[in-house]
């Protein structure tokens, strides 16, 4: 008892402070001495990585993740909310499950994660893009007022500051491609770009440890945090496409959604007057064209019925908006399938603005025919 | 020398613990994907 009372005096704890202050700097220095051992023994594809990776460009696993891709023969899917999972399946749930489908389809897909988002992390990668297939859904309502220039919550979101500062930009092309995340740049303040550099090199010192240094002890670890089996959704699709497993729920014929979707009101109109969506598109088509990546892309359906019903006076901007999309594709040489005729499709669509199972299985048709080809 | 032990182990376990949250794959800030806006 005496001992501990007299081990916790002042003096005590300021020694202990002192200690790990100290131990805190050694550690951070020794860790760059712990060397990166973490690899692949599995040649399987892997179908989707972390969030965190993509944000930080963990390069072993990214590089690991694009290998797989292009050894399997695969296709690396990207797209916005209506690119994430659906209770039937999505349309590469669709395609992973048609038996005719050699080939497998990753997916990195989230809510406002639009193409220039992908680009730091690509641009890191460039080297390994030569021969990468991808397909990117390019939804229109990201061109809607809200949602038409840079918004800091989702670019924050997928994307450190200082990870994209450390693209180097060495051509002029280069400079073109990474326009879009300069714009983005220039919407940090001086305090968001110093919480992010700090966080970007705290997470590196970390990283020494719990990458380098815990794949070193547990190496059989490493594969584990990859996804490379179907998910549940996958399974679902199946049972959807062979018609085992359809269920309908209510639906709101008039105004083409379920019923269960009570906010018609997060409707916006499309902003005519702003460019950066354009801009962004073709910075992308510029990188993959630059890095050799066989880019397919989809131009999504808009919910017309909706907009027909709810604010029938927007319908000739998404209507026109869609056209110029279709426009710069064709523009630059873009190899796309073009989805806006299921606009009308009855079912088609959840809520004002993403498809259903049923309208992904739609556009799986459309995109097999298309590979195929 | 109980004094000396005792600061001894302590050090000890202030070093393991900070190895420990070194390595810790914390999933706390994990990037979560949103279905909706």
């Amino acid at each position: 008892m005496n001992a501990i009372e007299s081990f916790y005096k002042t003096k005590s704890l300021r020694g202990n402070g002192i200690f790990i202050s100290v131990s805190l700097i050694a550690l951070s220095a020794v860790g760059f001495l712990i060397p990166d051992t973490a690899s692949r023994s599995k040649s399987d594809q892997i179908l989707s990585v972390s969030g965190l990776h993509t944000k930080y460009n963990d390069a072993t696993e990214l590089s690991d993740f694009i290998q797989s891709i292009k050894r399997n023969n695969g296709y690396l899917v990207m797209g916005t909310s209506e690119s994430t999972n659906l209770a039937n399946g999505n349309y590469y749930d669709f395609l992973n499950e048609n038996d005719g489908e050699a080939a497998k389809f990753s997916v990195l897909a989230g809510a406002g994660r639009t193409c220039g988002i992908h680009i730091p992390w690509l641009m890191h990668h460039r080297n390994e893009l030569d021969s990468l297939k991808l397909i990117y859904f390019i939804n229109p309502v990201y061109w809607r007022t809200d949602l038409s220039e840079v918004d800091l919550s989702y670019w924050q979101r997928y994307i450190n500051y200082r990870m994209s500062a450390k693209v180097g930009l060495k051509t002029k092309e280069d400079e073109r491609i990474a326009r879009p995340v300069e714009v983005y740049h220039d919407e940090l303040n001086a305090f968001d770009k110093a919480v992010e550099t700090a966080e970007y090199g705290i997470r590196s010192i970390r990283r020494n440890y719990f990458h380098n240094l815990y794949y070193l002890l547990y190496p059989e670890h490493y594969e584990e945090q990859f996804d490379v089996s179907s998910p549940a959704e996958t399974k679902k699709a199946k049972k959807y496409l062979d018609g085992s497993d359809k269920k309908f729920e209510p639906f709101d014929f008039e105004y083409n959604i379920l019923k269960s979707f009570q906010h018609k009101n997060w409707f916006k109109p499309i902003d005519e007057d702003a460019d950066f969506r354009y801009h962004e598109l073709r910075s992308f088509i510029t990188m993959c064209q630059t890095y050799g990546v066989q880019a397919t892309f989809v131009l999504g359906p808009i919910n017309r019925r909706f907009i027909e019903a709810y604010s029938p006076a927007s319908l000739p901007a998404y209507l026109n908006t869609t056209s110029k999309i279709e426009d710069l594709l064709n523009a630059t040489g873009s190899d796309y399938v073009n989805a806006t005729d299921l606009s009308s499709a009855q079912g088609a669509f959840n809520d004002h603005q993403h498809h259903s199972s049923y309208g992904a299985f739609l556009i799986y048709e459309k995109l097999s025919t298309h590979l195929d080809e | 020398m109980n004094k000396k032990f005792l600061n001894i182990v302590t050090k000890a376990c202030i070093l393991v613990a900070l190895i420990y949250l070194m390595m810790s794959q914390n999933k706390a800030d994990i990037v979560y994907i949103y279905a909706n806006f």
